[in-house]
């Protein structure tokens, strides 16, 4: 019984690993030059590129935005998120499965053409700004495209599908038993809710809310089409800095800024799950 | 056909041991049980012999051969599993088949055999559907199909009834010794459930600790227990705690809190003035009848602490002078004293066996 | 009864919510279209026009991004099946550790992947003398890149779960050790690759940044395309493609279901 299966593993791991220190050591590394703009640097280490970063209101602006409005989409994937996954999980109806499927099918398409959809539904003359026009709700057309309100939405398409399918599984694994446990020593179903529901999901909230907030923050796709060259977010404006300046040294500055806000992100996530998971078995 | 034959065998795990020296020889075409509670030792003897696990020490006999050192694919055993292990994805016959095609037996032989065997458990016509359509019954059965399908020298079977309820259990109880006995496969049977053993073994060997306490048929080992471990697992039991005072008229004479009391067959010589524990059977225990006048009865006087109606018995705890209990079963038909009612209990002494204290 | 009526209301919002974009593509794509077909939704009249007039540069586009994808999911395979047999299986002390560096990737922006990979790819293009840049084989590594987590994901999940027992039946019904891999363990497994390997499909399927780096002249993936018409020449033919897109993803999710089950791929750990 001595397989030696650990050797299969070698040939994917190196490859994965040489992908990853190749491209990521070659990349951040130019931050730590000068930048001599079209795609040129310097020649002496410096740190002038965070400096920068740190000094200049523009990219300080940017990152504020990156992470204001990722919270937006944390806030209101969770509002329409959460009780959508609960009622599906305890849904018992034949229709639990087709829903589900729907969920799972609509989260699968490409988000550049919910994206497109979105366009479309508030263009000027959409559906949308015609039925608000003419319940009189505004005066003149809401426009998607270059607004913040915009790209929240835009990015909670990208989110909403699989915040839905986390916290249903999560959902899953509360025995209902706890609940009708609760309604029998005599509690109304929304004091169930909110006494055992929700602390018995939260570490769940904690971990997929942070999930989100992390996609958020290193989302291109959303933030890019529907922001239109007006609402630059850290990963829009490390594409145009690098594509339309061609400025590499600081486009890998702010990526380097990009993937620190990430690692932090997830330290957060595991310090504060294992804590609350500790405080509960102090608890039980 | 084999016979199997372990000899101190041993497992052992880190500093603590799994199994600890078994010795055994099973006969060609016996139906042997290894009955213990969970973790005796009994499911990892049964899986040194299939070879998933390799024992620390010991050696493992199929027939002529020292299997020890081969993996299980060359051992030409076959095992029945507790969750019985079907191929999900794979239909009843391609289950049942799998080993043959293994064996490059040819296709027409193949459908042959898998016929036969559906047959034999009584499921045919079940060939082309999956596991999971099946009930736990019949996954039992093709489990038994798939592990004869190509006659195993030894059969081993993993508690295989362990997730049906009562009723089909005891049906398939019945059902599997017929089939064992058709067949005449060696067959080593693993359960915790001793009616389970009782009902189905040529022998059992009572297993506790990583060691085997009593290895006997099934009447021996219920009417003449060699430990108290053994005595205890197999049925209930009385135990009375005592010291041996001497040996008259091939009787032991044992003094216990409940006065002097005799014992006509022993485990083991006992020497004088030892601590002993004698054990006897709640169904030979009787009320109020007169002493025997040859001394063959021993006799307790008590109080009725409490009675239980089971139906086809009436189940009485009697409680005796030195806090002594005794559990008395009688026949829903006699007469039956009410609670706190003063009796006197009385068994042969044939039935009374003398085992050494723990 | 009341609190039903409450979650059917919500379900209907939140799903209306949901697929309201997709109804809009599809329906839109239907519209003889204005001077943009953008705003003919609901359309005026209904036309198949569109769908007959798909101009050769987005089928082009299209079957660069199926074929892209196609070579990634069965890459990713390839390489996740052996990988996640060496983490489950292989008893190397920190496998957790190498788990977790399997995962690294989904750590990474795509924007930073795409940018990240330009670069190797002109230093390593210089070094071999080959354009990886705007080449196939360029754009499919990148995305095994970013695809390969799920698989492994997907794999190491159901591997968990596997019961070794089943080899156990395989083994003393005479089966080797290659035998038992390939009638028992890998069927049984396959599930999950088929769930880790259809992520691994979408997530290149639907990869914008990366593309946009790594695309060149005339070689151009469908996010690509849709991308740069926003801004330039939309025309209401890719509305036409999209729809396409729609029910070609969900005929893929029917077939996932009815073929795997749904909770496989819930449980896949796509999550990450």
């Amino acid at each position: 019984m001595t397989a030696r299966w650990h050797l299969l593993m070698w040939p994917p791991l190196l490859l994965s690993l040489a992908l990853l220190v190749g491209s990521q050591s070659i990349f951040l590394r130019g931050s730590f030059f000068a930048d001599l703009r079209v795609g040129r640097l310097g020649s002496e280490l410096t740190l002038q590129n965070y400096w920068r970063v740190a000094s200049d209101g523009f990219y300080l602006s940017a990152l504020w935005l990156t992470v204001r409005l990722s919270a937006l989409v944390v806030v209101f994937t969770f509002v329409l998120g959460y009780p959508t996954a609960y009622i599906l999980a305890r849904m018992r109806s034949v229709w639990a499965p087709l829903l589900l499927a729907l969920l799972v099918a609509t989260s699968f398409v490409t988000i550049v053409i919910k994206v497109l959809g979105l366009v479309i539904l508030f263009s000027p003359g959409g559906l949308l700004n015609v039925s608000l026009l003419w319940l009189g709700l505004t005066d003149q057309p809401v426009s998607l495209r270059g607004t913040e309100f915009g790209v929240v939405v835009g990015l909670m398409y990208f989110t909403i599908g699989f915040f839905v399918l986390l916290l249903y599984g999560v959902v899953r694994t509360i025995p209902r038993s706890l609940e009708q446990a609760a309604q029998l020593l005599g509690a109304p179903r929304w004091r169930v809710f909110w006494r055992v529901v929700v602390p018995l999901s939260l570490p769940g909230i904690i971990t997929s809310a942070l999930v989100v907030f992390n996609l958020c923050m290193g989302a291109f796709t959303s933030a890019a089409l529907i922001g239109a060259g007006r609402i630059l977010t850290l990963p829009v404006l490390i594409q145009r800095t690098v594509m339309l300046d061609a400025r590499y040294a600081m486009g890998a500055t702010l990526a380097a800024v990009l993937l620190l806000c990430g690692l932090a992100i997830n330290l957060i996530s595991i310090l504060a799950v294992g804590r609350l998971k500790a405080a509960r078995r102090v608890v039980a | 056909m084999a016979t199997v034959r372990l000899d101190a065998l041993e497992k052992r795990y880190d500093t603590t041991a799994a199994v600890a020296g078994v010795t055994l020889d099973i006969a060609d075409g016996e139906f042997l049980t290894l009955l213990g509670p969970s973790g005796c030792g009994k499911t990892t003897t049964l899986r040194m012999i299939a070879g998933f696990i390799a024992p620390s020490a010991g050696r493992v006999w199929i027939g002529a051969n020292d299997v020890t050192t081969q993996p299980p694919q060359h051992r030409d055993v076959n095992m029945v599993f507790q969750d019985y292990a079907l191929f999900p994805h794979l239909t009843v016959a391609e289950n049942i088949a799998f080993g043959l095609v293994e064996r490059r037996a040819p296709r027409a032989e193949r459908a042959r055999r898998v016929a036969e065997l559906l047959e034999l458990v009584r499921l045919p016509g079940h060939e082309a559907r999956y596991p999971s359509e099946l009930s736990g019954g019949q996954q039992q059965r093709v489990a038994f199909a798939r592990a004869i399908a190509h006659p195993p020298r030894v059969l081993l079977m993993d508690e295989p009834l362990g997730a049906l309820d009562l009723k089909l259990r005891e049906a398939m109880q019945e059902e599997l010794r017929r089939l064992q006995r058709q067949l005449g496969i060696t067959t080593v049977y693993v359960t915790h459930d001793q009616v389970e053993a009782m009902r189905m073994s040529d022998r059992i060997a009572v297993m506790n600790q990583g060691r085997v306490e009593q290895l006997g048929t099934p009447e021996a080992i219920y009417e003449r227990p060699a430990t108290e471990f053994a005595a205890g697992f197999v049925g209930s039991i009385n135990f009375l705690k005592g010291r041996c005072v001497g040996h008259e008229d091939g009787c032991y004479i044992v003094e216990t809190a409940a006065g002097r009391l005799r014992a006509d067959t022993g485990a083991a010589r006992i020497a004088g003035a030892t601590p002993v524990t004698l054990a006897v059977r709640p169904e030979h225990l009787r009320l109020d009848t007169a002493a025997g006048a040859d001394g063959r009865e021993n006799r307790v006087d008590g109080q009725v602490a409490a009675s239980s109606f089971l139906g086809n018995l009436v189940q009485l705890v009697v409680r005796a002078a030195g806090d002594l209990e005794l559990r008395v079963e009688l026949r829903a038909g006699d007469r039956r004293p009410p609670d706190g009612a003063t009796v006197s209990v009385s068994w042969p002494t044939a039935k009374t066996v003398l085992l050494p204290s723990r | 009864m009341m609190a039903r009526a409450l979650s059917g209301t919500w379900l209907a919002l939140v799903f209306g919510f949901m697929i309201a974009p997709l109804v809009v593509v599809a329906g839109a794509s239907f519209g003889r279209g204005g001077r943009t077909a953008m705003i003919d939704f609901p359309p005026h009249e209904l036309t198949w026009q569109w769908y007959l007039a798909i101009p050769g540069d987005q089928v082009q586009a299209l079957a660069l991004s199926i074929s892209l994808a196609l070579a990634c999911a069965l890459a990713a395979a390839l390489l996740g099946v052996p990988a996640a047999l060496g983490i489950v299986r292989g008893d190397l002390p920190g496998r957790r550790a190498i788990a977790a560096l399997f995962r690294l990737p989904l750590q990474i922006p795509a924007v930073v992947v795409g940018v990240s990979f330009l670069q190797l790819y002109y230093i390593v293009g210089d070094v071999i003398e080959l354009p990886l840049v705007g080449s196939f084989w360029g754009l499919a590594l990148a995305h095994l890149f970013i695809a390969l987590p799920y698989v492994v994901g997907s794999v190491v999940a159901i591997l968990n779960r596997f019961n070794m027992r089943l080899e156990e039946a395989a083994l003393v019904l005479g089966a080797g050790r290659w035998s038992t891999f390939r009638r028992v363990t890998l069927p049984v497994i396959m599930p999950g690759v088929f769930a880790g390997a259809v992520y691994a499909f979408m997530v290149s399927f639907s990869d914008l940044p990366v593309a946009l780096f790594l695309a060149g002249q005339g070689f151009v993936t469908f996010p690509v395309a849709i991308f740069q018409s926003l801004d330039y020449d939309f025309s209401p033919s890719m509305l036409a493609l999209s729809t396409l897109i729609i029910v070609f993803s969900f005929v893929v999710m029917v077939v996932v279901q009815r073929s795997i089950g749904l909770t496989n791929l819930l449980h896949t750990g796509g999550a990450g």
